[in-house]
């Protein structure tokens, strides 16, 4: 399984218009069953780093949602891809000040309670933006 | 025989104490709830307080504050002046009333809701100045840039007086004119009462919560996470109120608005009570009742930038259960996981998995989220804890000038 990530803006006044998209791509041979269950969350998926390399905390992830082992799965066949779309507004509370970030999508999916959910590390490579 | 004074809930300070000096020296006063009162003549009084301090006399301060309570009180005149003000005073080991608005202050608020500019000035001149400053004073500032560009609504009334009014809210100082018999008729001394007796605190705190320990299902959520918790403090202390502002920019529909507010101030406000402690042991005890309004602003005044979420907008078909995600990004289908992200807005970290040390999990006894008995922060679909007031509540007691020690919500 792997992940893109792509930034819509890579200089922008203000982080409001920057849109994100993560999209994932069954590179397997087979059929995998995805736990799409926290992708959309951007303070859980997208770690975002300043110039410095210091980790921005983000804003507080909403409550967990209960896992019943079904909602949220998806199949996907070998080279079928979903996306996820983020604003980078609603990880921040204030505007990020001008400068240069890099940013990347990570989740960690490993040891799933519920037998046929593909487990691993969903990791896309550090994508850099700006903000002038 | 003596001339019979019905309460006007419409009419203005100006022409009610214009009736009150034409049919002095005596007069009856009867209140919307039919209680009649014989006013004897005492010189140097108006006829309302020579009928209040009848009352007084007859039946006893018991009696004006059960008819202040009642709302009665409200919408009579404002130059009771001293007998009002000294009711409204907290008595030894006596618990303070809250003020309750009047009819036509509550129908002001509705009509400035619906966009009723014409109505909303036919109230607001019809509020003596004390209610009038307060209703002023808990409309954002853009309603009310947005209500007075519509004055031509207030057609045929005291505008200069709403005007005055408008002025004192919106500059915290006096006007350095007067119009009209403001000035005589007292209602300068209710604006100079109004910026002594009430504070407003602007806050943006600072809030960083780590979460740990999550189960390795949910190891995502471990890891630190910071905001800054915005909002206003209105404290009232002739009208004993306590009011929090969160202004919220959102381009949602103005239907998704309301089941949002509603679905928050049912869950946040009118529920506890900020209590004030005297210095001494002996000195009178203080209640606030705490209000929390969430008012609907654009992007230069809100405290924050609300996005609507459909659960069907990303490409996946998926943003979140309901639609929410974050703090700041509500879903169109939720009206229970966006009360836990206000409850981030007034400055509370998770109370699930691991939170800055606290274990949620009762030593592995309970699941560690969205838990029977959670509270708010760790599960949404429950209710807040007086400790979820805790910033309020530093923040109150810096406003009103006391230690933090003696405040507590309750």
């Amino acid at each position: 399984m792997r992940v893109q990530l792509t930034v819509e803006l890579t200089r922008a006044a203000d982080d409001q218009n920057i849109k994100i998209t993560a999209t994932i791509r069954n590179d397997t041979p087979n059929t995998a069953r995805l736990n799409t269950l926290f992708l959309p969350y951007p303070s859980v998926v997208l770690k975002v780093q300043d110039q410095a390399g210091r980790t921005l905390p983000p804003t507080p992830p909403p409550v967990p949602p209960l896992d019943d082992g079904s909602v949220g799965r998806i199949e996907l066949a070998p080279e079928q891809h979903i996306a996820f779309e983020y604003a980078l507004g609603a990880l921040f509370s204030d505007p990020l000040p001008p400068g240069h970030y890099q940013m990347r999508f990570q989740l960690e999916m490993g040891r799933s309670p519920f037998p046929g959910d593909w487990e691993g590390t969903l990791r896309s490579d550090w994508v850099t933006f700006s903000i002038s | 025989m003596s001339p019979s004074l019905v309460e006007q809930p419409a009419s203005d300070d100006k022409t009610r104490r214009g009736h009150d000096e034409q049919n002095a020296p005596s007069a009856d006063v009867q209140t919307s709830s039919g209680k009649q009162f014989h006013a004897p003549n005492d010189s140097g009084l108006s006829s309302r307080q020579r009928a209040v301090l009848t009352l007084q006399r007859t039946q006893g301060n018991h009696a004006v504050r059960r008819l202040m309570d009642s709302g009665d009180l409200a919408t009579l005149d404002q130059s009771v002046g001293h007998v009002v003000h000294q009711l409204r005073k907290p008595q030894l080991g006596q618990r303070v009333q809250r003020y309750t608005p009047s009819a036509v202050r509550q129908n002001f608020t509705t009509a400035v809701q619906a966009q009723h500019w014409a109505e909303a000035f036919t109230c607001l001149n019809g509020l003596n100045m004390f209610e009038m400053l307060r209703a002023l004073a808990a409309l954002d500032p853009a309603v009310l840039d947005a209500m007075w560009a519509n004055s031509a609504g207030a057609s045929g009334l005291n505008l200069p007086r709403m005007d005055y009014a408008k002025n004192v809210v919106r500059n915290r100082a006096l006007p350095a004119v007067a119009p009209g018999d403001l000035q005589q008729t007292g209602q300068v001394t209710e604006a100079q009462n109004f910026l002594s007796q009430t504070s407003t605190r602007d806050v943006d705190q600072s809030v960083s919560e780590t979460i740990s320990n999550a189960p390795a299902a949910y190891a995502a959520w471990n890891g630190t996470f910071g905001w800054k918790s915005r909002f206003s403090l209105f404290v009232d202390r002739a009208a004993h109120t306590l009011s929090v502002i969160v202004r919220i920019n959102s381009s949602a529909t103005a239907a998704q608005k309301s089941s949002w507010e509603s679905a928050i101030e049912s869950k946040w406000s009118n529920r506890f009570t900020l209590v004030v402690a005297g210095a001494a042991p002996t000195d009178p005890v203080e209640r606030y009742p705490i209000t929390v309004d969430l008012q609907w602003s654009n992007a230069a005044n809100a405290h924050y930038n609300v996005a609507p979420n459909n659960p069907g907008a990303t490409a996946s078909g998926r943003a979140g259960l309901g639609g929410t995600i974050s703090m700041t990004g509500w879903g169109t289908s939720d009206t229970v996981d966006i009360t836990h992200e206000f409850g981030h807005m007034l400055g509370n970290p998770e109370e699930y998995f691991t939170t800055n040390g606290v274990d949620y999990t009762g030593g592995g006894t309970r699941t560690g989220f969205r838990d029977t008995g959670g509270g708010v922060m760790n599960n949404p679909g429950e209710a807040p804890a007086p400790r979820h007031f805790n910033l309020i509540r530093q923040q109150a007691a810096a406003t009103l000038g006391v230690p933090e020690a003696r405040c507590t919500v309750s």
